[in-house]
C-alpha cells in the first residue's frame, strides 16, 4: 500500500531505450546517434505525450513530498521531491519533453538523471492508473 | 471549545421520548445534530443509552436529521432489504471495521448498493445504511440474547456510518483533552492505546473516547467530538493501575472479550466534548524500562491513520476523508510512541509537549 521513493529503482524498472538521447526531443543537452533511429521515432512520439493527472487521484503535499490517494482502491502513494516535482507539471497541457526541460531548470538535475526520473516516473504512474489513460 | 459532559446516567433530562403502539423513539441531540432513534425492543434501546449523548451545542448543521431504527425480525428471510443487480461487494470476513474491539465480533459482509451500505452480520442482523439521506436501520434475529456490549457496537457504526457526510469521521483512536488541546491515541488492538489512555486520564486529562474517535473537518478549522462508550481493559492492562486492580467492590464488568468501566466512575475529572487535536500518538508496547517518543513523518502519520481501502464506498467521502486526515496530521505533532514498562510516568512524557503545542 505504501510506495516508497520511486527514484531508487527507477534504472531498474526502465528500460534502455529511454535512456538514451532522442533527436526529437530537442533538449540542448541530449542528441540522438543515427544508429537509434527506431527507439528514437518511438521516443520522439512518446515525448510529445501531455500527461494529465487522473482525476480520481487526490495529491497532498506533505514535508517535501506528496501524498496520492487513489479514489478508487485507497491506496496511497508517496512521491518523494522530484516525483512531487514532475506530478505538479502532469496538468495534460506539458510535453514530456517540456515536463523534462522544467524539471532541469527547477531541481538543477542533469539532463539525463532529470530524463530518466521523468520517464520512470510517468510510465509508472501510467501503469497505476493515476493518469488520465487518455494522456499516457 | 470543551463543554460538560452529559453523564449517561442523566440523559433524560436531555433527550425526549415518545411512544406510539410498541414503537419508541428517543430524541437526542449529537453535537448538535438532530438525532432520532427508534426501536420496538427495550433489549435494543440500551445500544443507544449505553453511551453519552451530548447537547446544548450551537447547531453545526441545523436542520439535518440522522435516524437510527432497530428492530427485531424472526430470520434473514424477514429482512425487508432487497439488493440490486448493481450490488457490490466491498468486503467479506472478519476484519475489523470500526474500532478495535470489534475485530471478533464482525463476521459480515459489507455491500455497496446504489449509495447504500449493506452490512449482513453473520448469525445476528443486518444493518442497512443510507448515509445520504441520514437513515440506518437495523434489523436483528434474537436481540435479546445478544450482549449489549454487541448492540452498542452496531448503533455506533450506523451512527459513525451516518455522520461521514456531515464531514464527520471515525478514527481508530482513543481521545483525550488537556486545557483545549486534543490527544489522540492511534493504533490497532494490543498496541497500548487504552494503556495510554488510562494512564493520562488519572493525571488530570480529560476523557473524549475510546476505540473509536469522531474526526470534524469544519473547513477552517478541526476539532475531535467526544464519542464515549465505556472504557475496555485487558487483564494485563488492570494489573498497572491500583484504582482498578484494587478497587472493592471491582468497577469492572465483564464485555464480551475483555471488561469494562465507565470513565466517570474512576476518575473525578469530567469528560470533554470537544478539542481541536494537537497531538498524534502511535504506540506500541515494547519491553524497554523507560517509554520514549520518536517523531513520527507526517505521510506515515497518514497512512496509519486512513482506514482500510476495502471500505471506501463513495469516492468523493473517501476524497473528503482524505483531505480531512491530511489536515489532521498537518496541524497536529506526530509521535510514535515507544511505550515501555513505566506506564504511570507517560504524563510526564506527554504534558510538557502538549501544553508546548
Amino acid at each position: 500500500m505504501w510506495c516508497g521513493s520511486r527514484l531508487t529503482d527507477q534504472s531498474a524498472s526502465w528500460p534502455q531505450p529511454f535512456s538514451v538521447p532522442d533527436a526529437d526531443t530537442d533538449c540542448p543537452e541530449k542528441s540522438v546517434p543515427p544508429t537509434q533511429e527506431p527507439d528514437a521515432a518511438h521516443w520522439g512520439k512518446m515525448m510529445r505525450l501531455m500527461p494529465a493527472r487522473n482525476p480520481l487521484v487526490q495529491g497532498v503535499p506533505m514535508e517535501g513530498d506528496t501524498i496520492l490517494f487513489d479514489l478508487r482502491t485507497g491506496r496511497l502513494h508517496r512521491l518523494n521531491s522530484l516525483g512531487t516535482a514532475i506530478w505538479e507539471q502532469c496538468t495534460g497541457s506539458a510535453t514530456l519533453h517540456e515536463i523534462h526541460r522544467a524539471i532541469c531548470a527547477r531541481t538543477g538535475l542533469s539532463s539525463d538523471r532529470a530524463h530518466d526520473g521523468v520517464v520512470s516516473f510517468i510510465s509508472q504512474w501510467s501503469h497505476e492508473g493515476l493518469l488520465s489513460s487518455d494522456t499516457v | 471549545m470543551t463543554g460538560k459532559r452529559v453523564c449517561p446516567r442523566t440523559l433524560t433530562a436531555q433527550t425526549s421520548m415518545t411512544t406510539t403502539a410498541n414503537l419508541h423513539e428517543h430524541r437526542f441531540s449529537f453535537h448538535g445534530l438532530d438525532l432520532r432513534y427508534r426501536t420496538s425492543m427495550p433489549s435494543l434501546l440500551s445500544s443507544a443509552t449505553a453511551w453519552g449523548v451530548y447537547s446544548q451545542r450551537d447547531m453545526p448543521d441545523a436542520g439535518s436529521q440522522l435516524t437510527i431504527h432497530f428492530e427485531e425480525v424472526p430470520d434473514r428471510r424477514a429482512v425487508p432489504v432487497s439488493l440490486s443487480s448493481s450490488a457490490r461487494r466491498l468486503f467479506s470476513g472478519t476484519r475489523p471495521v470500526l474500532g478495535n474491539s470489534m475485530r471478533a465480533l464482525w463476521h459480515c459482509e459489507i455491500l455497496e448498493d446504489g449509495g447504500r451500505l449493506l452490512v449482513d452480520v453473520r448469525g445476528q442482523g443486518v444493518l442497512m445504511i443510507d448515509a445520504q439521506r441520514g437513515n440506518a436501520q437495523g434489523y436483528f434475529f434474537r436481540p435479546s440474547a445478544m450482549h449489549r456490549d454487541s448492540l452498542d457496537m452496531y448503533f455506533r457504526y450506523a451512527l459513525s456510518e451516518l455522520l461521514r457526510p456531515k464531514n464527520i469521521f471515525a478514527l481508530d483512536s482513543t481521545a483525550l483533552e488537556l486545557h483545549g488541546r486534543g490527544v489522540l491515541i492511534a493504533g490497532h488492538s494490543g498496541c497500548g492505546k487504552t494503556t495510554a489512555l488510562l494512564s493520562l486520564l488519572r493525571s488530570g486529562y480529560r476523557y473524549l473516547s475510546d476505540d473509536t474517535s469522531l474526526l470534524w473537518d469544519r473547513g477552517a478549522g478541526m476539532e475531535v467530538l467526544a464519542f464515549p462508550a465505556t472504557i475496555e481493559v485487558a487483564d494485563r492492562t488492570v494489573a498497572f493501575f491500583p484504582e482498578l486492580r484494587d478497587a472493592s467492590p471491582s468497577p469492572l464488568r465483564q464485555g464480551i472479550y475483555k471488561k469494562s468501566f465507565h470513565a466517570e466512575e474512576i476518575y473525578p475529572v469530567t469528560g470533554a466534548r470537544s478539542c481541536e487535536p494537537t497531538m498524534i500518538l502511535f504506540p506500541q508496547v515494547t519491553n524497554m524500562p523507560h517509554s520514549c517518543l520518536e517523531p513520527l513523518s507526517k505521510g506515515h502519520a497518514l497512512e496509519a491513520l486512513m482506514p482500510q481501502p476495502s471500505f471506501f464506498q463513495n469516492e468523493e467521502l473517501a476524497k473528503r476523508e482524505f483531505l480531512a486526515l491530511s489536515r489532521l496530521v498537518q496541524r497536529s505533532a506526530s509521535y510514535r510512541l515507544h511505550f515501555g514498562l513505566d506506564v504511570l510516568d507517560l504524563p510526564s512524557l506527554i504534558t510538557p509537549l502538549v501544553e508546548r503545542h
